[in-house]
């Protein structure tokens, strides 16, 4: 039997210092309110609490002002490319419409596109 | 935790499993002297859990007392527990765990998990010799060897209380005795 191997041990037993130490830790926390022990508060739980509430009232001091308007970038066009268009009377404006946004390269290829059903 | 009924347990009589249930939901109600009852029945089957668990005396008393502060602060639910001492030894179990997460550092067990029960000098080198090996196994081993021998629990009580399977509580408990026995030079 596997007994024998631990025939004559024991474990170590915790000290008489040990029992009172724990006792008293544990009757300290049973004599707290029970609003607090319903809760299950215990210090890293106010942390996180409190850090909540200082990330809550942050976001509404820093919130409520005037936000400053993001313009978005237009499209750079090509100088040639839109003087040409002019001259053939397509407005530069006139597609943009329907694709915004469109990107330089994007901007470009219509315009190209459009030029060559015109020529 | 709670789904081992009284009756299955092989080495704890049901009379101690009652008046432990007793204790413990006398806790519940708020009634702190039935703590020291409870460490009476049990304290020391947890203090080994946690230093075999955690190698270490300082933490085997922090885990030990962070068992007896959430019984204290936990009163919910206490009156239902139907198997006590694995409910309490599970406790021990998770709070040996986060010891050693916080301390994020492999056990080694350096202080002295047995010790001899006699005079006799040879058991006293057994005890030192025993408690390295069973400081070589693997932890959940160890665990399972020390649940099954000093605290007496039953296999699915040990698969209970680390929150395993039954089998695979019954596995590393034998792998675990085999490797002892290996050790020691003792046959099956």
């Amino acid at each position: 039997m596997s007994d024998d191997l631990f025939a004559g041990v024991r474990p170590i037993r915790p000290s008489p210092a040990l029992r009172a130490r724990v006792l008293a830790a544990a009757r300290v926390a049973a004599e707290r309110p029970a609003w607090w022990r319903a809760l299950g508060f215990r210090r890293w739980d106010l942390v996180w609490v409190g850090a909540v509430l200082v990330l809550v009232v942050a976001n509404v001091a820093t919130g409520s002002g005037d936000r400053p308007v993001t313009v978005a970038a237009r499209p750079a066009r090509n100088r040639d490319m839109v003087a040409l268009m002019r001259e053939l009377g397509v407005s530069e404006n006139a597609f943009q419409a329907e694709v915004e946004p469109v990107t330089h390269v994007q901007a470009d290829a219509l315009m190209q596109h459009i030029l060559d059903e015109r020529i | 935790m709670t789904g081992i009924d009284a009756a299955d347990l092989p080495l704890v009589t049901r009379d101690d499993v009652s008046r432990l249930q007793v204790a413990l939901a006398a806790v519940g109600r708020g009634e702190a002297e039935a703590l020291g009852e409870l460490f009476d029945a049990c304290g020391a089957d947890l203090y080994g859990l946690a230093l075999c668990r955690t190698g270490h005396i300082q933490d085997a008393e922090d885990v030990l007392q962070e068992v007896f502060v959430r019984l204290a602060r936990s009163r919910a639910g206490l009156g239902k527990v139907r198997n006590p001492r694995s409910y309490l030894l599970g406790m021990a179990h998770r709070a040996s765990i986060d010891v050693l997460r916080r301390r994020r550092q492999v056990v080694g067990l350096d202080e002295g998990l047995l010790e001899a029960t006699g005079v006799d000098q040879d058991r006293v080198v057994d005890a030192g010799r025993l408690a390295a090996l069973l400081g070589e196994l693997p932890d959940a081993q160890r665990e399972a060897v020390w649940l099954r021998h000093f605290a007496g629990l039953s296999f699915a009580e040990i698969g209970d209380v680390t929150e395993v399977p039954t089998f695979t509580a019954a596995s590393r408990y034998r792998l675990g005795i085999a490797r002892l026995r290996r050790r020691l030079g003792v046959e099956p």
